[in-house]
């Protein structure tokens, strides 16, 4: 803490401590003075109150209200009821008078007894209305007692404005004070910091500084004392700046003669270094180069010790000098042995020479050589080794030594023999197995075939039992009927002959078959005509009359209907009749066998060339919609959506069997019911087909591996899986391609196939 | 008189034709002939033929027809008249199918197309006249 704060905090505390008890004092004083003041003037109240009662009490007043009322007009005259006020009360405490009405109507009890027992004083009546102080005294002839006073807080009113004024002449003393003792102190600090400043810059070395000061006081003495010793610093600081000067300049010699001998000294000493230095890399290469060769050594050692090849050193004479493991392994000599032997002595007689030969060639030609020969082990066994003869050269170029590396090979020989054996199986295997494919695409075709015949059995025996029965029919009129033509003729009244052939020239009119609902509404019309002019029998005839063709009125065959000969001539004319209905029969039928029998021949046509031939992509269709009429014709709508396309170049038959399992698929998809959509036409090079169905749709998740073979959703043993495999292979027999699309209620696959013929 | 009905189901139009040839020379007016392309059609005929209260002796049906084939509506005759005389006239080829069914849909005759006419009409008397007593 700086010696002016202290200065500062001291007189802040010692004026607290001293004017804080004197206001207090005061205070107090005019307090005291206050109440003495009220207390005095309360009792004249009183003793004036006494009076006025005496007065009147003296006038022999009989009646106390009379009184009272007296009392109150002069006490209300005289009272000095601005300072206090006057209430008189009974012995028992009640009320008698008051000069305000703000008072209490009793006396409380404590009050009351300390009146009774003291006659007059100073009273204090205090309760949850009042703080009233007050002087009292008894009057002896009324026992009255007689209570002059004021609410204390009104008493003190007067003392508090004197507090007020104390304080503000405290505060204003106060700040009085404490300026003037900030500027003493002030000016005292300020002083002292100069001089502080001067001596910091002596510290510093700024010598014989002087203070200017004109005051007499102890500061100025001290900075005069400072002046002086500021002056005597000086003084002796330069002579000693001298001295020093002259000791250096003589050191400075000294040194520039011994930093001369250093330097020579040091020169000698670097060359020395760098010799040394020459020596010890000399050394350090040295040990490495050996280590280099130890290491070489050893690796070239367990290099030939561990290499799982034969290593044999031979010199020019042929005798084995080395012998690893390996080729004790493969030859079976020990290192012993082998030492004694001649090289030569380790191939078979009849490569011996021809190993002779390379050698000397190798001598020649200086380079290394691998060769395949027979070679003998020591228990004579030949084996197949393959030799890397290298021979090491002196710096003359002549061979001093012989390596040879040699590898057993005999078993390695035996695998590829048999992996040359296994190949061939497998090729015989894969020959198999595209055989086998070829088979089962022909087994695939048949089945598809197999499908179609038996719906082709029913196509072909329906048209069939119709011709039969048609035939029997005229074979039975021809044989039984003919015979009664004439008699029936010559029987028939001659304007029935009119009728009846009316009714033929009628019935000869109609050439087409009808539905039986047809037939049935016809007849129900027909019986109700007859019902109506009134022809017995009605059903059958209706029936007969349909089958002759008459089909809508009756009314010009209506005296024939009428006649006897009703019954004969309407037989006559059914037989007759269905002779034409049988010739149409026989006609409409051979007609659609014929059709079928067609389409069989050419979907089943096989070509053996299996070349290439132009044909037309529809009419391969179309002889697939032939053959599966059966199938198609009551809940299937065909519908065709074609535009015309060129021939192109392909197989035929193959592509029937493509359409037949694209449609025969189609129809299964969609359960038989619904439309099957067939749409060609030309995209660039390419014609396309598509195959639509609006059946359930191929869910995304099968999509992909519908071509594969054998992938089928049908239950095991109704397909074959291979339906679409085959598809995608004759498609890219075509060099074609195939697309799905499929959404639920719409799946078409789309082929595309190239207008001219590519190879595959 | 016409009390009796014979019902032929074929969805060829020309052997129903055949068929109500043959009949006609054969039985000439004396029974019902009725002629449907269709099982459902069948079904229809055989409900009016109840209401007329005209009886059905014999059914003969193809086999292979689109939508209810033939078999499932020999079934459905089986229940509705048990004593109907069920004959298939077929031209399927596989008469290993056709004998399983005989089993199985009460099947009492069964005829390949294409057929004989004599013998089918024999067929017939033979069945009407025993009828009742199979």
């Amino acid at each position: 803490m700086r010696l002016k704060t202290k200065v500062y905090l001291f007189f802040f505390i010692a004026l607290i401590l001293f004017g804080l008890p004197m206001s207090i004092t005061g205070y107090m004083f005019i307090k005291q003075y206050t109440y003495d003041l009220n207390m005095k003037l309360f009792e004249q109240q009183v003793q004036h109150a006494q009076h006025v009662i005496e007065t009147h009490t003296s006038y022999q007043t009989t009646s106390q209200s009379v009184l009272i009322k007296k009392i109150r007009q002069d006490l209300t005259l005289h009272s000095l009821t601005t300072d206090g006020y006057i209430h008189i009360f009974d012995q028992s405490g009640n009320i008698v008078f008051s000069s305000t009405s703000r008072f209490l109507q009793t006396l409380p009890e404590v009050n009351l007894q300390y009146v009774l027992q003291h006659k007059k004083g100073l009273i204090t009546i205090k309760n949850a209305e009042i703080d009233y102080l007050g002087y009292f005294s008894t009057y002896k002839p009324l026992e009255w007692i007689i209570i002059s006073g004021h609410e204390k807080q009104y008493i003190f009113t007067t003392t508090k404005d004197y507090l007020f004024f104390i304080a503000l002449t405290d505060m204003i003393t106060f700040f009085v004070l404490m300026l003037v003792m900030f500027m003493v102190v002030n000016g005292i600090t300020k002083r002292l910091q100069h001089t502080l400043i001067s001596m910091q810059k002596i510290e510093e070395g700024h010598l014989g500084i002087q203070i200017q000061t004109e005051h007499k006081d102890e500061i100025g003495q001290i900075a005069h004392t400072f002046n002086n010793v500021s002056e005597k610093l000086k003084q002796n600081f330069d002579l000693l700046e001298q001295k020093v000067s002259e000791r250096t300049q003589a050191l400075l010699e000294t040194n520039r003669r011994l930093e001369q001998k250093v330097l020579e000294h040091k020169r000698i000493e670097t060359e020395v270094v760098q010799t040394n230095e020459k020596l010890v890399q000399e050394v350090v290469e040295r040990e490495r180069t050996e280590q280099a060769l130890r290491y070489t050594y050893q690796k070239l050692l367990s290099f030939t010790q561990e290499i799982p090849m034969a290593y044999v050193e031979w010199n020019t004479d042929l005798l084995i000098t080395s012998w690893n493991p390996a080729a004790e392994q493969i030859f079976i000599y020990s290192p012993q042995q082998a030492m004694h032997m001649q090289v030569s002595n380790l191939v078979a007689a009849k490569d011996r020479q021809q190993m002779l030969d390379t050698i000397s060639q190798l001598q020649k030609n200086k380079t290394a050589i691998r060769q395949t020969l027979d070679s003998v082990t020591q228990d004579q066994r030949e084996i197949i080794c393959t030799w890397y003869n290298i021979p090491l050269f002196n710096e003359y170029g002549e061979v001093i030594q012989w390596l040879s590396l040699v590898q057993d090979v005999t078993e390695q020989k035996l695998n590829e023999e048999e992996i040359i054996l296994q190949k061939e199986a497998l090729q015989i295997t894969l020959e198999h197995l595209e055989n086998t494919q070829e088979e089962l695409i022909q087994i695939e075709k048949m089945a598809a075939l197999g499908q179609v015949i038996a719906g082709v059995a029913h196509e072909i025996n329906t048209p069939l039992g119709a011709i039969r029965s048609a035939i029997g029919n005229i074979s039975d009129f021809l044989r039984h009927d003919l015979r009664e033509l004439p008699k029936f003729f010559s029987d028939l009244p001659e304007d029935r002959q009119v009728d009846f052939f009316l009714l033929l020239d009628s019935a000869a009119q109609h050439e087409s078959i009808l539905s039986t609902k047809e037939k049935r509404k016809i007849k129900k019309h027909l019986t109700q005509q007859l019902i109506e002019y009134q022809i017995s029998n009605p059903d059958p005839i209706a029936s007969k009359l349909v089958n002759i063709g008459i089909h809508k009125d009756i009314i010009p065959f209506l005296p024939l209907l009428h006649s006897e000969e009703r019954e004969s001539m309407l037989k006559q004319a059914y037989l007759l009749t269905s002779l034409q209905r049988s010739a149409y029969a026989i006609s409409t039928a051979s007609e659609r066998a014929g059709r079928i029998v067609f389409a069989l021949k050419s979907y089943a046509r096989y070509d053996q060339s299996s070349e290439k031939i132009q044909a037309n992509i529809i009419d391969g269709i179309e002889t697939v919609l032939t053959l599966y009429h059966n199938q198609l014709k009551q809940g299937v709508e065909v519908v065709r959506e074609y535009q015309e396309i060129p021939n192109i170049w392909c197989y035929p038959d193959e592509l029937n069997q493509l359409w037949s399992n694209l449609v025969h698929n189609a129809l299964q998809a969609m359960d038989y019911r619904g439309q099957l959509i067939l749409a060609t036409g030309v995209d660039g090079d390419y014609v396309y087909v598509k195959v639509t169905d609006t059946g359930k749709g191929i869910p995304d998740e099968i999509k992909y591996k519908i071509f594969q073979p054998f992938f089928t959703t049908k239950p095991a043993g109704e397909g074959s899986g291979m339906g679409l495999g085959i598809v995608k292979k004759i498609v890219e027999k075509h060099v074609g391609n195939i697309e799905v699309e499929s959404r639920a209620g719409l799946t078409s696959f789309i082929v595309n196939l190239p207008i001219k013929a590519v190879e595959p | 008189m016409q009390n009796t009905a014979i019902l032929c189901v074929d969805d060829e139009v020309l052997i129903l034709e055949a068929l109500e040839t043959e009949l006609h020379r054969a039985f000439g007016d004396r029974y019902v002939y009725e002629f449907a392309e269709s099982a459902e059609e069948a079904l229809e005929i055989m409900a009016e033929l109840e209401q007329s209260a005209t009886e059905l002796k014999v059914v003969i049906t193809d086999w292979l027809m689109p939508q209810m084939r033939g078999d499932e509506l020999l079934l459905e005759i089986q229940q509705k008249r048990p004593n109907t005389v069920k004959i298939v006239l077929t031209g399927q080829a596989d008469q290993q199918a056709i004998e399983k069914a005989c089993i199985h849909s009460h099947l009492d005759y069964c005829i390949n197309k294409p057929w004989d006419s004599k013998a089918l009409i024999h067929l017939l008397q033979t069945s009407l006249a025993h009828y009742g007593y199979k």
